[in-house]
């Protein structure tokens, strides 16, 4: 698994064997695949979510395969297998041949974390597992030299609706539309110079420990990682692009008085993703023996921040101001979003990398408003009494994205005046 | 508020570590007594006993078993809850110390009960609009409280500003709101 | 279906050890160990550990690592003392606190020697 990991130094982004890869937790997982269904509902949301896994799991197995010298349709499937587990995904049991097949799925990452997070307080009715549909059926096809786009995936058991385990059938006839790859090739294309920020010294060196460290890291028995109290996926940003830009390009033509609230919900994703993954990587003991223990000063967890970025794949996001208690600026040369959607899609009218901007504002108010010395518990109460209820202390906006064609991507989070602390 | 108060009403119950009245059927916090070393926030769980009467309500119902009288007690780890429907009005609580005898608990029950019944006025039934009910019982129970009234938004194309002024959505925007809800909690119907 | 964690969350004293829930842990697997009898040199506690059957990750320097084969863990970070219990994942979520008290009296059991 760790041989297949690389990044680009220089960047900040990763590849995992060709594809481009980034870790994301369970909360940012789930919450923008909900936000994907709230937008188009969930027939037309799981089936981009579908549509979006096996496009991008398949330059990834294909890649794989060929690379370790798979070549039976069984060394594919196992490969797929091990791929999908390795990655934190959960364990996936192909049996596939030209006709179809049949798929068992035992604590899938997004099922599980669901029934985990919400199965206490929600009842669902749809399954949960469309990456791994789309993984599945991209796997079928690469085992049995099938043409990509062509096998089609439907879960019929998930355990986030109490099911005991999760099930799949596998039908060939599922055609989608073949669009331009968006691999290491392409994401070269679009990456400019690189450049640093503030705080250079204190970074790059917890980005390089953070590196080594997460460097062995793989699924458990379970096919799961659980790290800094969160399920941890190495994921393909592809996936995460593919839903998010499809779904506001949906949204714009059918309701455009609804993307402004979709934009919002897209930060959101951001926003929960790092108070808890970089939160609670920032309270476990790995970083205190890395690191050291948190002073409760915001300059520590801002750098920090910038550094789990980088040491996740998401780009190299840099310090260019910052202000205790009044104003953070980062500035990125590129980020995982922006290199995809000038490459799929050529130049956004408007800055549009939703993860980043949630991201940054999250980074303020970990460095604001978390008493660290106290050891907080990072749990949905108390992000819900941190969040709950508005105007939030801390705005976002982004003036320049590489995405528009801007020098550099920048995102400006600023303490709002009279707002509550 | 009538005359006296619910702290009247319990100062001869050492065991006990707060009372919660609720007003339904709106279940909001009518009035409250927590002992000063309890650290809990009566806003916080005064509503969800009026929710949990109203489901018992129900249940019984469909069992053909519902009667006015009936009462709830509730064992957990560390407290003991009698929750019981004070006329048609008012949802009392009484949460007592854990090791305190179910039949004393009982006793002490039955009186405040009567105290309160004495003391409580009679509520004249406001008729809040559905939507406002449907938008707390939404901020209520939704996984994400902070984020569901944009998911809400996004699903029914109704813009953000209206739904913060639920009172004045029209009727279909009402319809829309209460299926969207219903889908965001995986409810069949809501229970207000 | 274990009680939800309470807002001021999980304290268990043992009779050489404190065990405190730690953050984002909503399966109760990681718990915050005090010693009430520390050793002087917090990296002790691996040798100590191993002799009882664990074996030792190396992973960094900064942060050791022991596992027992029931799949328990505890981690030290030498610099700070700070130690940190994994309960093996196989112990229903309810009987967790418990296991993780087991293993903090065993830590403390293995450095007092």
């Amino acid at each position: 698994m760790s041989s297949l990991r690389r990044y680009l130094p220089e960047h900040d982004l990763m590849y995992f064997g060709p594809s481009p890869a980034v870790y994301h937790c369970h909360h940012f997982n789930l919450f923008l695949d909900q936000t994907i269904d709230d937008a188009l509902g969930f027939e037309a949301g799981s089936r981009l979510r579908f549509l979006a896994g096996r496009e991008f799991a398949s330059p990834l197995l294909s890649g794989v395969a060929e690379q370790s010298g798979a070549t039976t349709p069984a060394e594919r499937l196992e490969l797929a297998s091990k791929l999908f587990s390795g990655m934190g995904h959960g364990r996936l049991q192909i049996t596939a041949d030209a006709k179809g097949g049949d798929v068992k799925g035992s604590y899938l990452h997004y099922g599980y974390s669901w029934s985990q997070k919400y199965g206490q307080i929600v009842k669902r009715k749809q399954p949960a597992d469309a990456f791994g549909a789309g993984f599945a059926a991209a796997a079928s096809e690469v085992a049995l030299g099938l043409p990509s786009e062509s096998m089609g995936a439907q879960e019929t058991e998930c355990v986030a609706m109490k099911a005991p385990g999760c099930t799949f059938a596998l039908k060939p006839g599922d055609r989608g539309l073949r669009l331009p790859p968006v691999g290491e090739p392409e994401v070269q294309k679009q990456i400019g110079t690189s450049f640093n920020g503030l705080y250079e010294e204190v970074i790059q060196p917890i980005t390089k420990g953070l590196r080594d460290f997460t460097a062995p890291v793989a699924g458990d028995e379970r096919g799961l990682v659980q790290a800094f109290g969160v399920f941890v996926t190495l994921h393909l940003a592809g996936y995460y692009n593919r839903i998010s830009y499809e779904a506001v390009q949906q949204v714009e033509k059918k309701a455009p008085q609804s993307v402004g609230v979709l934009e919002d919900l897209l930060r959101e994703s951001g926003h929960v993703c790092v108070f808890n993954t970089f939160g609670g990587i920032l309270l476990s003991p790995e970083w205190e023996g890395m690191v050291g223990p948190l002073t409760g000063e915001p300059l520590p967890i801002v750098e920090g921040c910038m550094a789990i970025a980088r040491a996740l794949g998401f780009g190299r996001w840099t310090i260019a101001e910052f202000e205790p208690g009044k104003r953070l600026v980062v500035r990125a040369p590129c980020s995982y979003e922006s290199v995809f959607y000038r490459s799929r899609y050529g130049k956004a009218a408007r800055p549009n990398e939703y993860f980043l901007q949630g991201a940054c504002l999250a980074i303020a108010q970990l460095a604001h408003r978390v008493d660290w010395k106290s050891k907080p518990m990072l749990t949905q109460d108390y992000y819900n009494a941190l969040f709950r209820g508005g105007p939030l202390p801390w705005k976002v906006e982004q003036p320049k994205s590489t995405a528009c064609g801007h020098p550099m991507s920048e995102v400006v989070v600023t303490r709002v005046e009279g707002a509550r602390a | 508020m009538a005359q006296g108060s619910v702290k009247d009403t319990v100062n001869d119950v050492p065991s006990l570590r707060a009372v919660f009245v609720t007003a339904m059927p709106d279940c909001l916090l009518y009035d409250s007594w927590v002992r000063p070393e309890e650290s809990w926030a009566a806003e916080d769980a005064a509503s969800y006993f009026g929710d949990l009467v109203r489901a018992n309500r129900e249940g019984l119902r469909a069992l053909k078993s519902w009667s006015a009288e009936m009462q709830v007690t509730i064992e957990s780890a560390d407290v003991l809850l009698i929750v019981r429907e004070l006329r048609s009005d008012f949802v009392v609580t009484l949460a007592f110390m854990r090791d305190v005898p179910l039949g004393m608990v009982r006793l002490h029950a039955k009186r405040v009960m009567e105290r309160l019944d004495q003391l409580l006025p009679t509520l004249e039934a406001q008729q809040r609009p559905r939507a406002v009910k449907i938008t707390e019982f939404l901020e209520k129970y939704a996984p994400d409280p902070h984020a569901a009234l944009h998911r809400v938004a996004l699903r029914t194309g109704i813009p953000l500003g209206t739904l913060r002024k639920p009172e004045s959505l029209e009727t279909t925007q009402v319809a829309l709101l209460e299926a969207s809800v219903c889908d965001i909690l995986g409810l069949e119907s809501l229970s207000l | 279906m274990p009680e939800a964690i309470p807002p001021e969350g999980v304290v268990l004293e043992g009779e050489r050890a404190r065990i405190e829930l730690e953050n984002g842990c909503f399966e109760r697997l990681n718990w915050r160990c005090t010693l009430h009898a520390p050793p002087a040199e917090p990296a002790a506690i691996v040798p100590a550990m191993v002799s009882r059957g664990y074996t030792e990750l190396k992973r960094v320097p900064q942060v050791l690592e022991v596992f027992h084969p029931d799949g328990h863990r505890v981690a030290v970070i030498p610099s700070t003392g700070r130690i940190q219990i994994r309960v093996a994942l196989s112990v229903p979520e309810e009987e967790r606190g418990q296991a993780a008290l087991e293993v903090a009296e065993e830590v403390a059991a293995a450095v007092a020697g």
